[in-house]
């Protein structure tokens, strides 16, 4: 375990990501498009139920089992989806009139960064799916850390930020093994892993990450996970309705989800059904823990007290009536920093 | 023929200019420069000064004489460089042959800013414009040229020379040359840019041996 | 090349070479020459103390400016961007994000701007930018050019325009703004342009259909909007009609914050569709059978007493006098010869008489409105009994009991009663609706039942409640600029000369004047409706004109009804085209049927001219390729709507790419050529569309406001069009170019505006239709009330004089499959479809959804590609398979381009898109066509198809 004074943390609430990917965009935009990343995205949000990005990573191991390293492997690049490179001068100019369409060239893809969208899972009429955006967790027990042999991987005391030491890292790759979130990343050209690094060149200004302050949806809440003011804590360690992903991993991640709650299902007789949500609980619990269940009760009981016309602070913190107000304090505006 | 080291890195200043200026779009007063022969012997004058062995080849030189019937010439460059529903067929930006543009545009714009230069013109050229690229070889080289007439410390503009040869014309040139065969590019087109493509490489060559790099 | 040149570049071996930049220039002394730069270090290629470093250096920039995107992304639009420069390049944008919080009780509006937007920067530099203007050689679409110098292009352009105002008339020259339309220089470009040569703008509203017909007939205007935020004072919100998650990105946020606060949010659609999984409760319904479910719903309200009749007394037509025989109303003309056909009447149960109605104001008085009962009453054509709409109304909703209805809908009966008592009930409901049952071809009857429901429930005028249409909000000073006389410092007095005499008159409300002004515009006929010049003169009619094949119920063919329309002047007769000018729009993609333009359209015209950043399916078939600037190169100001009401500046970042050109220098340049080559030519006159001699002698000098306006700096014009904007608070174009936005502060003098009939208030969202429901002000229709009973002469014949369901015919033939579509969000139209970081996070091409069942019965799996077809042609396209779509339906999101499908045959060459004649309908006050509305539209939800496995027979 690593012993960090402070630790920046992440809450995603699922009730509000619509998929757009404008987090997914945003973080590409600005760390991924150097030599080598053409095919990294950092941040990922897929559709769930789903395989994921990469390709069925829940099943590739990593992580801790029983207090020790549990085996895993590194995905393929096919699992991560290799980005596309398309025919269109082919299609367009090349004279072949209808015989050519845009498409891939080589190989035609079998999977990308977002394969599975808007599919689900389920049967018409209670299908159910949501969207689940996810990056690097920052791990308090980062398992892609004590696999390093060249302690190429930090973790930042200030803030528990972990990154990849670029200039250290020889391209071992066994923290990609490691990480059972499977969000580490090769860079061929390089020859190094990468990584989300949860922006810390804004962090280090007082802006918040790019992903979390892009977002249009206002999903995102960003912080200090012991700053008791501020939103953070208050949905991890107050209210409880803030859960990591696949806490039986073990590394005790610091991305945290508020689940999501779907429409009401209907029964055979195609009347609404209360007694049981459209998104199963045990599909919600394989995916949070047993924990998820008191989350989604104390949220619900929130809501039912607001649809009565009461108030509820937690209710008001998932709002977020000012926007600003979720980054626990890295609200500077980006662009007063950087001119040259 | 020159001997000194002057003379080569004026003779080289002035073959850049000419490639440059043989890839501008040709119009009614370039193609008389071009039937008039003045831009296969005053390229030929500055190649012959540079290394005789890159005069090799005077059929396909011949090519460079030859402006096409009517606007035959005009419709080639269009169909090679300038259009087509995804863009152009052989692009002339450097940064559309592989990596990210953006980067590529903004490193050449880095080399550019290092020796006091900036982007200009009307219209404004992109840094990875192959012309704009030709034309700071063309500067750079003149510069080497004037340090060493001057007894002045040439080594800067010898090593920018190396360094950006490798890293953006040298780098994309010889894909834009594959590209051009696969299209079957006009003779004019073919030879100038393949005439360019060695001289890049004979260039570049030379420059890794007289400058290495330290580390 | 000049002979100085050419001695310049010459080389021998004994003179120097010389210096020669024309690209590069020396801009810093110290480092340029050799001297001064001695002990120069080689150029920084990687020298960093640390990998951190590399990652910082991303923040670095030299300047940071104001940016939007000029796209019309319509509902989820307004965007400011901070747009970062670095090295004479943007580097990236990054949503601004200061937009205020209209109050403490609403959550802000940050941040705006979606994956699209933040990837503009990615898509500015993509090697697909044209970068000269092209003249086509050889065939058109066979794509062989050549350069031309702009000054070239444009005096040959202007030659053929010059022509064809001679010989064939002004109006035969077509313009398409597409989605480019601004409320700034481009904007007044246009309008300049076509005033003085009296020219024809395509009006594309209804082509693409976004003209709301069922809003327009019952609420006589279609632009009016809440604000997003005002959503947050419903307790029921219905997604009936939308996707917003898809297409409302920088708004969904205040729908899914309403539900955490207390609203229920209830999704009605055939799929469970990504604005369904945060709702509430998800209704399916089958598709195109809305109108049945809302009027079992309206059955439910009316039989269970639950409709909301003061509402219903003093806002609709449900209490005026109606002939139950005649199916007509009483009107004044049928008690005295002459008399008023605009005259109607209701029983007054307090005074127990028949009375007019008041065209004046909605306030009721001491009068009470009867809902029901039988009237006697002495006419011109004698004795008739008389009832109120309302009698006709309950008596046709018994044939949408619940149980009937959930027959056609698929909606289970117990659901439909609790939906309409929620309705009914609510504090304040609102249904969120977009443009999806415009393009049905019984769109129109589906919208009129929406608007049934609420005003049966009385949900308008609240806070937080009411039906959106189309959401429009702009400044209202660009128009008088782009129509002003020269020298432009004459602002003044030509404003007020412009309004002076202008005004509602007697019994014409501020909103029905500005509608009549709209329509007399419309009378001159510079708007053309593009469906309709498609189908006259385009080679859509086999399709457009094809309804009675699709729907053999329609008592006569389409021709008819169109012949009709035109010789009755409730349609305008499209012109012969002869010029096409393609600016923003992209017809070759967008037109459904698109495929028989190339035969049927293009030879008609002596040129074709596309102004457009890259080379698009219509640009590869034109004669002109001219080359527009970015959107970050270039000054100007764009529209609003209410849903987030802050008008945007974009700002020159960079200058525009190669040789490109802004609309305004292009509509400029084009306008200089024009004068130039008529008085070279001595033929400067030409015959307007009313006869009168107009002059080309001076029509640029008049374009350029007498040389007071440039080509490349149009800043005086923003200038002005905000100086003498009466909606935007005063602010200034250095105001607005700094912060990026600023919010309406009233509604303006403005045609598109003032149909949202409310007041802006600083700290309150805006609440749509308030002028009607608090200030009792009359709506804009021919009964001054909304309308549910239309007694115009196509709507008797076709059964429709009440809102009704009429089930979707089988268009494209008789197969199983319902194609639907919508807008995704991966493109705003055709813009970013084909962006590799977009098809990155797809599948990379064209996908269609489709049910498990019905994949399964078919032997498809996912990811297979699989032709789908119908009586009209076929497409092939992957398969993604989902429970979430409703068995029978497939999904096609739209404007994938044709080259992105095999055979570059999209899925537009199946959709039938017949005409629906209802929506000619004319001569009946508000239904009648103008701008945007009134007009027939093409459709394509619910087009029959079927799916088949590649290599397998076709089906049928």
């Amino acid at each position: 375990m690593t012993a960090t004074e402070r630790q920046l943390a992440m809450v995603m609430d699922l009730n509000k990501c619509i998929g757009c990917q404008t987090c997914t965009i945003a973080c590409k935009r600005l760390w991924t498009q150097d030599e080598g990343m053409e095919s990294m995205w950092w941040n990922t949000v897929n559709t769930q139920p789903g395989r994921g990005t990469p390709r069925d990573w829940e099943e590739l191991g990593g992580g801790f089992r029983d207090g020790a390293a549990n085996p895993g492997r590194i995905p393929t690049r096919k699992e991560f989806g290799q980005a596309g490179d398309y025919n269109h001068q082919e299609v367009l100019f090349e004279g072949k009139g209808n015989g050519a369409h845009l498409q891939v060239k080589g190989d035609r893809p079998d999977w990308g960064p977002n394969w599975d969208e808007d599919q689900g899972d389920g049967e018409f009429p209670n299908s159910y799916y949501f969207y689940l955006p996810r990056i690097c967790n920052h791990c308090t027990h980062p398992a892609c850390l004590e696999a390093c042999p060249r302690k190429a991987i930090e973790k930042s005391s200030a803030n528990g930020i972990v990154t990849v030491n670029e200039d250290r890292c020889r391209g071992y790759r066994f923290c990609m093994e490691a990480c059972p979130y499977k969000k580490i990343y090769f860079n061929e050209a390089r020859r190094v892993a990468q990584k989300c690094i949860f922006c810390f060149p804004r962090i280090e200004q007082g802006i918040a990450n790019a992903c979390a302050r892009q977002c249009p949806g206002r999903v995102r809440f960003v912080g200090y996970r012991d700053d008791q003011d501020a939103p953070i804590y208050k949905l991890v360690d107050k209210w409880k309705v803030a859960l990591p992903l696949h806490p039986e991993y073990g590394t005790q991640p610091n991305v945290f989800y508020v689940p999501p709650i779907g429409p009401m299902r209907f029964d055979e007789n195609w009347d609404l059904d209360p007694t049981k949500p459209r998104i199963p609980n045990e599909y919600l619990e394989s995916l949070f823990g047993p924990e998820v269940h008191g989350a989604l009760a104390v949220l619900r009981a929130e809501m039912e007290k607001t649809r009565s016309g009461g108030e509820s602070e937690l209710i008001d913190l998932l709002i977020a009536y000012k926007w600003s107000e979720m980054f626990g304090g890295f609200d500077r505006d980006p662009a007063t920093f950087g001119q040259k | 023929m020159r001997d000194s080291r002057g003379g080569l890195a004026e003779a080289r200043s002035g073959a850049y200019r000419l490639f440059a200026e043989a890839m501008i779009y040709p119009d009614a007063g370039f193609k008389e420069w071009v039937q008039d022969g003045e831009l296969v012997e005053s390229l030929l004058g500055a190649l012959s000064d540079i290394s005789p062995a890159l005069c090799e080849g005077s059929g396909s030189w011949d090519a460079l004489r030859d402006a096409g019937v009517e606007d035959e010439l005009e419709i080639e460059y269009t169909r090679l460089f300038e259009a087509g529903p995804k863009g152009p067929l052989c692009p002339l930006y450097g940064g559309l042959y592989g990596g990210i543009r953006m980067k590529v545009m903004e490193e050449a714009a880095r080399f550019y800013n290092h020796f006091g230069l900036t982007l200009s013109g009307t219209p404004q050229e992109l840094s990875d414009h192959l012309t704009t690229e030709l034309e700071f070889m063309h500067y750079l080289a003149y510069r080497e040229a004037e340090a060493q007439r001057e007894g002045v410390d040439a080594g800067p503009y010898r090593r920018g020379q190396r360094d950006f040869i490798e890293r953006h014309p040298g780098s994309w040139i010889p894909t834009l040359c594959i590209r051009l065969d696969e299209v079957e590019a006009a003779p004019f087109y073919a030879a100038t840019l393949h005439g360019l493509r060695a001289l890049l490489e004979w260039d570049s060559e030379r420059l890794q041996r007289e400058e290495p790099r330290s580390s | 090349m000049s002979v100085t040149r050419r001695e310049f570049l010459r080389y021998s071996g004994l003179a120097g070479v010389s210096l020669s930049l024309g690209h590069l220039s020396v801009t810093d002394v110290s480092r340029a020459s050799a001297q001064g730069g001695s002990g120069l270090a080689p150029p920084p290629v990687a020298e960093f103390t640390s990998w951190k470093d590399l990652y910082r250096e991303r923040l670095t920039w030299d300047r940071v400016v104001k940016g939007t995107h000029q796209v019309n992304c319509w509902y989820q639009r307004g965007c400011t961007f901070n747009v970062f420069v670095k090295d004479g390049m943007v580097m990236r944008e990054e949503q601004a994000s200061t937009y205020p919080q209209t109050n403490s009780s609403v959550p802000d509006f940050n941040p705006r701007g979606c994956q699209k937007g933040c990837s503009y920067s990615d898509r500015m530099y993509d090697g697909s930018r044209l970068r000269h203007p092209l003249k086509r050689v050889g065939e058109r679409g066979e794509g062989k050019w050549k350069r031309v110098s702009w000054e070239e292009a444009m005096d040959d352009i202007a030659d053929h325009v010059i022509d064809t105002l001679r010989k064939d008339g002004p109006r035969s020259v077509y313009w398409d703004m597409g989605g480019g339309m601004t409320n700034g220089a481009a904007m007044v470009g246009l309008v300049r342009t076509i005033r003085l040569l009296d020219m024809t703008v395509l009006d594309i509203d209804s082509e693409v259909g976004d003209h709301h017909p069922g809003a327009a007939v019952t609420c006589g205007k279609i632009t009016f909007s809440s604000s997003a935020d005002d959503l947050f004072y419903s307790d029921l919100i219905l997604i009936w009609g939308g996707n917003p998650a898809y297409t409302q990105i920088p708004n969904a946020h205040f729908i899914n914050e309403a539900r955490y606060k207390g609203a229920q949010v209830v999704a009605i659609t055939p799929d469970l569709n990504a604005s369904g999984i945060h709702a509430d409760l998800w209704a399916p319904v089958n598709v195109g059978s809305d109108a049945a479910l809302g009027l079992a719903m309206c059955h439910v309200i009316v039989n269970e007493g639950l409709h909301d009749t003061d509402f219903v007394r003093e806002q609709t037509d449900l209490p005026f006098l109606v002939d139950p025989e005649t199916q007509r109303f009483l009107r004044g003309s049928d008690f005295e010869a002459g008399g008023a056909d605009d005259a109607f009447y209701f029983f007054d149960l307090e005074s127990q008489e028949i009375r007019e109605v008041s065209r004046t104001t909605l306030e009721l008085g001491d009068h009470r409105p009867a809902l029901e009962g039988r009237y006697e009453v002495e006419t011109l054509g004698g004795r008739r009994t008389v009832t109120p709409v309302f009698e006709l109304l309950r008596a046709h909703l018994a044939n949408y009991a619940p149980e009937a209805a959930a027959e056609i809908t698929g909606t289970p009966v117990k659901l439909i009663r609790s939906l309409a008592r929620k309705i009914a009930k609510a504090r304040s409901a609102t249904i969120l609706t977009q443009s999806n049952f415009s393009k049905f071809y019984h769109g129109l009857e589906m919208e009129r039942v929406q608007f049934l429901v609420m005003a049966l429930c009385g949900q308008f005028g609240k806070k937080g409640s009411g039906v959106n249409g189309f959401p429009m909000i702009a400044i209202d000073g660009n128009f008088p600029v782009g129509v002003a006389p020269p020298p432009m410092p004459d602002l003044g007095p030509f404003i007020v000369k412009l309004w002076k005499g202008m005004g509602p008159k007697e019994d014409e409300t501020e909103e029905m004047f500005y509608l009549r002004s709209m329509r007399e515009l419309h009378e001159s006929g510079n708007f053309i409706s593009s469906a309709l010049l498609f189908h006259v003169h385009g080679g859509l009619a086999p399709l457009t004109g094809a309804s009675r094949r699709w729907d053999p119920e329609l008592p006569r063919d389409t021709e008819e009804y169109l012949a009709e329309a035109f010789d009755k002047g409730w349609q305008l007769r499209p012109p012969v085209p002869k010029i096409f000018f393609s600016s923003g729009g992209n017809i070759l993609r967008r037109v459904r049927g698109y495929d028989r333009l190339h035969e049927g359209f293009l030879p008609k015209l002596d040129l074709m001219v596309t102004v457009d950043w890259h080379m698009s399916q219509t640009a590869l078939h034109s004669d002109y390729v001219l080359p527009a600037a970015g959107w970050y190169e270039r000054d100007d100001i764009v529209w609003a709507t209410p849903l987030a009401p802050f008008t945007q500046a974009t700002t020159k970042a960079v200058e525009p790419y190669a040789g490109s050109k802004t609309d305004w220098e292009i509509h400029y340049r084009l306008m200089e050529s024009i004068q130039k080559r008529a008085v070279a030519r001595k033929q400067v006159d030409f015959f307007d569309h009313a006869g009168d001699i107009r002059s080309l002698e001076n029509v640029f000098d008049d374009f350029s406001y007498r040389g007071f306006v440039s080509a490349d700096d149009p800043e005086p014009l923003l200038k002005a069009s905000l100086y003498i904007t009466s909606n935007l608070g005063g602010v200034t174009w250095e105001e607005l170019k700094e912060k990026g936005y600023a919010r309406h502060t009233g509604l303006g003098r403005s045609p598109m505006n003032i149909t949202n009939a409310t007041d802006i208030e600083e700290h309150e969202t805006i609440t749509a239709n308030t002028w009607h429901t608090d200030k009792k002000i009359v709506w804009p229709t021919l009964t001054r009330r909304m309308q549910f009973f239309i007694d115009q002469e196509f709507y008797l014949e076709l059964g429709e004089q009440l809102p009704i369901h009429k089930d979707n015919p089988a268009i494209g033939g008789d197969y199983p499959l319902q194609m639907t579509g919508g807008h995704t969000r991966w493109s705003i139209h055709g813009s970013w479809r084909d962006h590799k970081l977009m098809l990155d996070l797809q599948r990379g091409e064209p996908v269609m959804y489709m049910a498990r069942g019905d994949a399964a019965a078919r032997g498809v799996e996912d990811g297979e590609r699989v032709r789908v077809g119908n009586d009209l042609g076929d497409f092939e396209v992957i398969v993604k398979i989902s429970a979430a779509v409703h068995p029978g339906q497939v999904i096609v999101y739209h404007a994938w381009e044709p080259y992105q499908f095999p055979g570059k045959k999209s899925h537009q060459v199946t959709t039938g898109t017949p005409f629906n004649p209802i929506q000619m309908a004319g001569g009946y006050y508000h239904l009648q066509q103008f701008m945007t509305v009134g007009q027939p539209g093409m459709n394509d939800r619910g087009t029959r198809v079927e799916v088949t496995k590649l290599g397998a027979p076709r089906a049928g």
